[in-house]
């Protein structure tokens, strides 16, 4: 799938501006603050239906107005274009989006259709963040993969907010007797472990197939001195070995720790067992030592840790989308460069011609000679932006 | 907008407080009314007052009635020992038009929610309890297939689980005359799960 061309109209610093993009190489420069990011974040509006950086629609609307639009033509890879309509009023307080003009009505069912990788600045906080921030970025990625986990996904959620609710308004309240309460929160467990158990059962098997997937890319980039590890780790059973699953073991292990937890539930007035608790932690190998991404990495490890994760899951949503129309993902690289030293620079460079769409931005124009050996001169086009407007091209 | 009639803005207020009206279409139907003739917004009203006056719940099923009992449960025709438990009497509507359920039916008039401050106290449940101290043989749960609707279904079932009543859920799949290829994925997943033997 490729991006063919972009319009922003009163989108954050951009007023009026269009874009017709490479079907390869999109080399976006330009120095800080003119609006580079907030191109890769229009496409991710188009592709997720919301924008990576989380933002909220207000804050996209171009200062001292009240509305923004931004549109696309995707190509997918029987050839057939796509045209995706992103629009949102303040004074109304609506967003919609369209594809070939007709207004979707569940956004939820378009997730998906338009697979994107983002590899962002704030990315290092999956090495170095929350356990929150690690659920997030797979839950994503295999969301993208299938509805159905993207489904469970949200029924999982809403099960937990439920018990929430219910948990906290009783401490607040105390509306229920003890016996009461147990009646009415056993059966959210019921329903919290039916749902949860679907999601580590996916997750777990993620992991699996994932693995591999970094194993090539984490290798091509750093060669044979590491070899890095993601583990998932389900908070109803720690101990948990990647590629093992057994449900009755898990569902036993499930309803005795959230029947363990249930007196601290109560008086904390929240769920506190459960897959919206998981962690995944990352770990390297080097001389038979494994050592802790999170802590013992330097900023440059991470940064070399996250490309080959992003990678990664280029190459996994390639493969796991590859018998359907979508075709490839589009790929963002938000400031790829940043925290690299040279031969890193030089080896994830190499690695760039065999992707499908991708636009990297950069305040460095130094890079365009270090792509230019990489691409035929037709498969690169760079953009300089200048306060949310195109430079011509030079 | 520039507020020009006080009294129409109270209406348009009123107005947007039903379900599925906004702000703009409240202020359409208020500024409809005002240039209507005087016979026509009387009718409307007094067909309000009247719908208040009348209409009332039944006191056996709890749905919305002008007799009570009401006409289905006081239908000699009706199974009264085979109950459909609904969540709203517009479910009752779309069950009768079937022609096809005999039995009676109980209007819950909601759904537990804690995040909407909906606790079974505050719906038909204890009434449901009631009933089914008498003569029932078999109850069906017809209730909306999310997360608020299972909950329900799961908590009612424990309930009624010591009574010794046959309990059964409708089924969730395909819709008729849609070919299995277009049925979306989530849909087909489910309808496998609740395959039945042949």
């Amino acid at each position: 799938m490729t991006l063919e061309n972009l319009l922003l109209v009163n989108f954050k610093n951009y007023k009026d501006s269009s874009f017709n993009f490479n079907s390869r190489f999109n080399f976006i420069y330009g120095d800080n603050g003119n609006g580079k990011t907030n191109l890769l974040e229009a496409i991710s509006m188009l592709c997720y239906t919301k924008s990576f950086l989380q933002s909220s629609e207000i804050e996209c609307v171009k200062y001292g107005e009240s509305e923004f639009e931004v549109s696309g033509s995707f190509r997918n890879s029987l050839n057939s274009s796509q045209k995706v309509a992103y629009r949102y009023s303040a004074d109304e307080n609506r967003k919609s989006v369209s594809v070939n003009n007709e207004v979707l009505g569940r956004l939820s069912s378009f997730f998906g259709e338009l697979p994107l990788v983002v590899l962002a600045p704030g990315d290092l906080k999956l090495t170095q963040g929350t356990p929150g921030d690690r659920r997030r970025n797979f839950d994503i990625i295999i969301s993208l993969m299938s509805h159905l986990y993207f489904d469970d996904l949200k029924n999982y959620t809403r099960i937990v907010k439920q018990k929430n609710s219910l948990l906290r308004d009783n401490l607040l309240t105390k509306k229920y007797s003890n016996s009461k309460l147990i009646d009415l929160v056993e059966p959210w467990n019921t329903e919290l472990i039916d749902a949860g158990i679907k999601l580590i059962q996916r997750r777990a098997g993620f992991t699996t197939e994932f693995q591999e997937y970094m194993n090539i890319n984490f290798h091509d980039i750093v060669g044979d001195r590491y070899q890095p590890i993601i583990s998932y780790k389900p908070d109803i059973y720690e101990g948990f070995n990647n590629g093992t699953f057994d449900v009755i073991n898990i569902r036993n292990r499930f309803e005795n720790k959230i029947t363990e937890f249930y007196p601290l539930e109560v008086k904390r007035g929240m769920s506190l067992v459960g897959p919206h608790r998981d962690n995944y932690v990352f770990t390297m190998l080097k001389n038979g030592n494994s050592f802790d991404v999170r802590t013992f990495a330097s900023q440059g490890e991470h940064k070399t840790f996250i490309v080959a994760l992003k990678f990664s899951e280029y190459e996994y949503l390639k493969n796991k989308t590859e018998s359907e129309y979508k075709g490839e993902p589009i790929l963002l690289l938000d400031d790829l460069y940043s925290e690299l030293d040279r031969s890193r620079k030089e080896k994830i460079t190499n690695l760039l011609p065999k992707l499908n769409q991708v636009f990297l931005t950069t305040t460095d124009t130094g890079y365009l000679e270090l792509l230019k050996q990489n691409f035929k001169e037709d498969e690169l086009s760079s953009f300089n932006i200048i306060n949310g407007t195109q430079k011509a091209a030079g | 907008m520039i507020n020009t009639s006080e009294t129409l803005e109270k209406l348009a207020e009123e107005l947007s407080r039903l379900p599925s009206i906004g702000r703009k279409t409240a202020h359409r139907i208020a500024m409809y009314l005002a240039k209507s003739p005087a016979d026509e917004v009387i009718r409307l009203s007094d067909a309000l007052l009247e719908l208040k006056e009348k209409v009332k719940l039944c006191t056996v099923c709890c749905n919305i009635t002008e007799t009570d009992p009401c006409a289905i449960c006081s239908s000699e025709k009706r199974n009264k020992a085979l109950i459909c438990i609904v969540e709203e009497a517009s479910d009752v509507f779309a069950i009768e038009k079937t022609n096809e359920f005999k039995g009676v039916y109980h209007v819950l008039h909601g759904i537990i929610s804690p995040l909407d401050g909906i606790g079974p106290e505050d719906i038909k449940v204890k009434e449901l309890l009631t009933r089914l101290s008498g003569d029932v043989d078999e109850i069906i749960l017809a209730l909306n297939p999310n997360v608020e609707g299972e909950y329900t279904i799961t908590y009612l079932s424990k309930l009624i689980k010591p009574l010794n009543i046959k309990m059964s859920r409708i089924a969730r799949g395909i819709p008729v005359g849609t070919d299995l290829e277009f049925a979306d994925e989530i849909t087909l997943a489910k309808a496998m799960e609740g395959r039945t033997l042949i």
